[in-house]
């Protein structure tokens, strides 16, 4: 007796056949919540420290956005998994290549179509009213008088000058609570000025200077800036040391650069 | 076992194996391009840890006969692969054989780093050059690992005049008389640090024609000219 593939068909719920996409929601659905519960504990290991508020914003968005997208990456995944496995044409004992025959044609469902398309849809309305909310908070009304540092790069090292305070350093130290403004350049080729756990991230062109959003740094502690633009032989090198200290550290460095720049 | 399931186990062992050797065939390459570019032999501090480098306006010098692939290129010499003794006083001494170029970023026309942020041109202290005045600068960086000891030394060379007479002659070939660079930098535990010269005194190429940023291309993205490697061992 010949052997019959299933078919989606089998899902109309016919007595004793297996209901395929009843199955393949089901699979999807645990697979859904398992991933999304790793995303989020990963997200909360693997991110960085967030030392301001914006970073905090940048750090809960890129969990917000993988944690979504998952579900419907998987739902692709599964469905295609599924139907591999046990919709594939079986050969039989003794039957060749040419006697193999097509599965039944797809059909299309446009009560499906339409859930797909509004599912989808939604979503990407919401990611980027999302953005756009992110944005907004961070560009409208920024604070007076921020403390300005001019960031310059050049292969291969960043170097920074506070203009109000006279200093030059190719340290990056910032006291906590007080906003603070990167004017960004390149003296050579193109690189990208990133500190992750302040979320600042800033092209560097070339003869032109670029300002980024206000940042204030709201937590203490070590960070690092980088270059994140393949810029040459030691472009891996191309990163300093971030500092966020209180206002009593930070006016004993600024004191100390002072002195060793008159020297 | 039927002969199918065989098939199928050989071909997922086979798979498997030619990915591994893919991938250690991959590694191998890359560990293979570890300091990209022109690597010099080892200039070791002797003892009491000097290291003696001279700038030059060509190659002409120290890289092969005729200069080298890159005979007009500035150059450091006798090498750009440097190894210093750990938790030490090192002493470097360098011969500026070359002319002075405009700084882009002042921020390396001051000596920093060094043994009281000082060196002496010549004999004479100094901690600062003209931001038109330097010909090249030595300048170590740490490595993007926090771990290391915090290595920042930056000493711009004041550059010998333009119209300077050749008064010296090296294999055959004629140079002004040096300006004698001393600085003095303390080592901390072992690591590789990288080098370089921060003043454009290369050939085109990086940023042309954007802004004017010109002359960082060729020697100074190139290790083995303005850029190399310091070892403490």
């Amino acid at each position: 007796m010949a052997e019959t593939s299933p078919t989606p068909e089998a899902d109309a719920g016919k007595p004793g056949e297996v209901r395929h996409v009843r199955r393949v929601l089901k699979i999807w659905a645990v697979l859904s919540v398992i991933c999304v519960a790793i995303v989020i504990l990963l997200g909360a290991i693997v991110n960085e420290t967030a030392h301001s508020s914006d970073a905090g914003f940048a750090k809960l968005t890129n969990v917000l956005f993988t944690a979504m997208a998952v579900p419907v990456a998987l739902f692709v995944w599964v469905f295609v998994g599924y139907s591999v496995v046990v919709f594939r044409e079986r050969r039989r004992p003794k039957q060749t290549v040419e006697e193999l025959e097509d599965g039944p044609p797809l059909q299309a469902s446009p009560r499906q179509q339409i859930a797909w398309l509004v599912v989808t849809g939604s979503l990407a309305i919401f990611l980027v009213g999302w953005g756009m909310v992110g944005f907004y908070k961070q560009t409208t009304d920024p604070p007076a008088r921020p403390l300005v540092v001019q960031v310059t790069g050049q292969q291969w090292m960043w170097t920074y000058n506070y203009p109000s305070l006279g200093v030059q350093s190719n340290e990056l130290e910032l006291p906590i609570g007080r906003p603070v403004q990167f004017q960004v350049t390149s003296d050579d080729v193109l690189h990208g000025f990133v500190i992750d756990g302040l979320a600042v991230a800033m092209d560097a062109n070339p003869g032109w200077w670029s300002t980024a959003p206000t940042v204030t740094p709201n937590r203490l502690g070590n960070l690092a800036t980088r270059c994140v633009e393949l810029c040459g032989l030691y472009h891996t090198y191309m990163w300093n040391p971030v500092k966020v200290v209180t206002d009593a550290q930070f006016n004993a460095w600024v004191r100390a650069n002072r002195a060793a720049a008159s020297s | 076992m039927s002969s199918a399931v065989r098939r199928h186990v050989v071909g997922v062992v086979v798979a498997i194996l030619v990915a591994a050797a893919l991938f250690a065939v991959l590694v191998l390459a890359v560990r293979g391009q570890r300091g990209l570019g022109y690597q010099p032999a080892a200039v070791h501090a002797t003892t009491g840890a000097s290291i003696a480098l001279a700038a030059y306006p060509d190659s002409m010098v120290c890289h092969g006969a005729g200069g080298g692939p890159h005979a007009d290129w500035v150059t450091y010499c006798p090498s750009t692969t440097i190894k210093v003794p750990a938790y030490s006083t090192v002493t470097v001494t360098i011969d500026q054989y070359d002319s002075a170029t405009t700084f882009h970023n002042t921020f390396f026309a001051k000596v920093r780093g060094t043994v009281g942020n000082t060196m002496t041109v010549n004999g004479r202290p100094m901690t600062r050059v003209s931001p038109d005045a330097a010909g090249h600068t030595f300048t170590i960086q740490t490595p993007p690992n926090t771990s290391e000891y915090q290595l920042f030394v930056n000493v711009p060379l004041l550059g010998v005049p333009d119209d300077a007479p050749n008064a010296v002659t090296i294999n055959g070939n004629k140079y002004p008389r040096p300006n004698v660079i001393v600085f003095q930098f303390k080592t901390g535990g072992p690591g590789t640090y990288v080098w370089h010269c921060y003043i454009p005194c290369g050939t085109g190429l990086a940023g042309d024609g954007i802004g004017g940023q010109n002359n960082f291309g060729g020697p100074m993205s190139t290790t083995g000219y303005m850029a190399g490697t310091l070892t403490v061992v």
